[in-house]
């Protein structure tokens, strides 16, 4: 088995120039702000929580502010009819390429998959992960560990560039929850993704919807996106709270270190008290001294 | 509830007087230590012994921890006068001793520098550090362009940091004469961080504050829910600058209202027991002489009659008069040793918050 250094290996610039939506989802994805070429995360949360619009969201975005981005949009579950609907609400939906794998149950559904990414995606969003594998099974006789392996392997070519343009793709994959909102995933698809992007109603806000990241290889992980789904034109989320959220994060940390330095400066203090009452010292008036008067209740 | 805040000056302070501030309430803070029911005991009135050390408890903190004993307030003083000290401390310890044995949570030991005791908490009554409650103080005082122009500690350790709105001053229909500006009250007690609208008075050099209790915000814990409730309530107040609701009415009722005597009294009473001022000298915040000579020259001793005819009994003096007398008499060092003026301006501002006596009157009568 070969080896590897990572000081042996070179990669292309294009690797590590994050794609940009100018919206305050970017810090949730990175660090650096925006999502990597070649990263791979899971979009998940309960229907209705907004896995679908929030990722076209982020296409439409990542397309509108950076032009020469090429994104996809592989529906399983939306037919043209309901898409139809939906940019109408969302009209910077309209521009987006879009495959729908429901029009071609009859073929081969994986060489349609891999001769649309085989033009070179550098952002391709799929709803949804189980709907594309189940597709696949039945199209080609696969099983569902054998049609999982065959998506998880798809990715991995495009995200090290295996496609006519060598485009690093990235892949925001649409995953159901189980009806406890688990990942309804193997642990290989798991593993194999850099961040884990969860929609959730927020029980303590009067059900508001929020984005966090529950595992993240490029970014902070916990903090919480809040995000309407009310506006005729795109997602709308809430800048303010989220710096607020990480400001109270840092609070908390910051109250943390101050009870322990509470100890360490009692701990300090113990060596300087008395062991027996002293007499008071009457040239040093304290709180206690002063506070006391006559009426002591023994 | 309300409170009033006078002060002769209204400035802003600079940075370095903010700086130096902070430093020594940084450096001063209170420590907070929680421990079991078993660790610690009674030595007397005024020490308990804890890690074999002696420690100074505040008459506070003793009746502090009968309140978590769950004893009513002057239980352990009929226990003594009946039984003695040395039996009640014996009985105390021993109720210190059940409640380890029950298992009871943990309580907090509030102490100063010195190693003294100054409150006994439940360990679930939050004390917020002084760093902390900087970091949120700072937070709101530059989102919100406001101006520092005073601050205090008080000799628990409690810090009030008193802010004003630039550009926010406003007047009270009916009176010219009265200018008032906006602006916020962060407190750290040691139940919490308080912040409050309040409004500066900009007569005669004089500033008030006012906080009234339906718009007061708290906080006692630095989780993600209690904060987001914080900083949403705090947006609703920034959206109305500052302003209190209900502030404007309150005060021409109290422009226009004259104090009962009763009212008069208590005042003149806050005063002397948050100082070490007498009754003679008092009469420099709260004119009240010449009501009590005109009450004598009737015929009437104003000190002898019944609380409730003191209440129905004008005084020569408004309410709003009284109360700014002992606002400003809170707000300021004039010599008297004010020995809590937090604590005397939240009393100050009861008293403009509250129905007045001579407000419950009819001015006529057919009889």
């Amino acid at each position: 088995m070969n080896t590897v250094k990572m000081q042996d290996i070179v990669f292309s610039k294009e690797i590590f120039n994050p794609m940009k939506t100018n919206t305050p989802i970017d810090d949730m994805f990175s660090f650096e702000g925006g999502i990597f070429p070649a990263t791979n995360y899971m979009i998940i949360g309960d229907p209705g929580s907004g896995k679908t619009t929030l990722g076209l969201d982020v296409l439409a975005q990542v397309q509108a502010t950076q032009k020469d981005r090429k994104v996809l949009f592989i529906s399983a579950e939306m037919n043209k009819i309901d898409m139809f609907g939906f940019a109408k609400r969302y009209p910077k939906f309209d521009t987006i390429d879009i495959l729908f794998t429901g029009e071609f149950m009859e073929e081969n559904i994986s060489e349609i998959i891999e001769a649309e990414l085989e033009k070179g995606y550098d952002l391709v969003l799929a709803d949804s992960f189980m709907e594309i594998q189940e597709s696949v099974m039945e199209s080609n006789s696969k099983s569902r560990n054998q049609a999982e392996k065959w998506i998880i392997d798809l990715m991995n070519k495009h995200n090290l560039g295996g496609n006519k343009n060598h485009v690093y793709t990235a892949f925001l994959m649409i995953q159901q929850v189980t009806k406890g909102g688990l990942f309804a995933g193997s642990n290989k698809l798991k593993h194999n993704t850099t961040g884990m992007c969860e929609l959730k109603m927020s029980k303590d806000f009067n059900g508001e919807r929020f984005v966090t990241f529950t595992k993240n290889r490029r970014g902070s992980k916990h903090e919480r996106l809040f995000y309407s789904l009310e506006s005729n034109d795109h997602v709308i989320y809430n800048q303010k709270r989220l710096d607020r959220d990480i400001h109270v994060k840092k609070l908390q940390k910051q109250e943390e270190n101050t009870i322990s330095k509470d100890q360490e400066e009692f701990d300090k203090l113990l060596d300087s008290l008395p062991k027996e009452i002293n007499l008071p010292n009457k040239t040093e008036k304290s709180i206690i001294e002063t506070d006391f008067n006559d009426d002591l209740p023994f | 509830m309300m409170i009033y805040h006078f002060n002769l000056i209204i400035t802003t302070m600079n940075n370095t007087d903010i700086k130096i501030f902070k430093e020594q309430a940084l450096t001063n803070s209170i420590l907070r230590i929680p421990i079991s029911f078993e660790e610690f005991e009674f030595i007397d009135a005024k020490h308990l012994e804890f890690k074999n050390r002696v420690f100074k408890v505040s008459y506070q903190a003793l009746k502090d921890l009968s309140k978590v004993l769950g004893m009513a307030s002057n239980s352990l003083k009929n226990i003594n006068h009946k039984l003695g000290k040395e039996i009640s401390i014996a009985i105390f310890n021993n109720m210190l001793k059940a409640n380890a044995k029950k298992g009871n949570s943990k309580i907090l030991f509030v102490i100063n520098r010195k190693g003294e005791i100054l409150r006994i908490l439940n360990e679930k009554s939050s004390v917020i550090s002084n760093e902390v409650f900087f970091n949120i103080a700072d937070r709101i005082i530059d989102q919100n362009g406001l101006g520092v122009h005073d601050l205090s500690v008080n000799q628990e350790g409690e810090l009030v940091i008193q802010t004003k709105s630039r550009n926010s001053e406003f007047q009270i229909n009916g009176f010219k004469d009265e200018v008032f500006e906006s602006g916020l009250s962060i407190s750290n007690t040691h139940f919490g961080i308080n912040v409050d609208p309040f409004v500066h008075r900009l007569v005669c050099t004089n500033g008030m504050v006012t906080k009234m209790f339906d718009e007061s915000i708290s906080i006692n814990s630095v989780n993600q829910r209690e904060m987001g409730i914080f900083f949403d309530q705090l947006h609703r107040l920034e959206m109305n600058d500052f302003k209190s609701s209900g502030f404007s009415k309150k005060v021409t009722e109290a422009i226009t209202t004259p104090a009962s005597i009763d009212e008069l009294t208590k005042a003149i009473k806050l005063l002397t027991d948050h100082s070490e001022i007498t009754n003679h000298e008092v009469e420099e915040f709260i004119n009240h002489k010449q009501t009590f000579r005109d009450y004598l020259n009737l015929g009437v001793d104003i000190e002898k009659i019944s609380v409730a005819k003191k209440r129905n009994a004008k005084s020569g003096i408004s309410m709003w008069n009284v109360i700014n007398g002992v606002t400003d008499f809170a707000s300021h060092n004039y010599g008297y040793n004010v020995n809590n003026s937090v604590q005397l301006q939240i009393e100050a501002g009861n008293m403009l918050c509250k129905n007045f006596d001579i407000s419950n009157t009819l001015d006529v009568s057919p009889y």
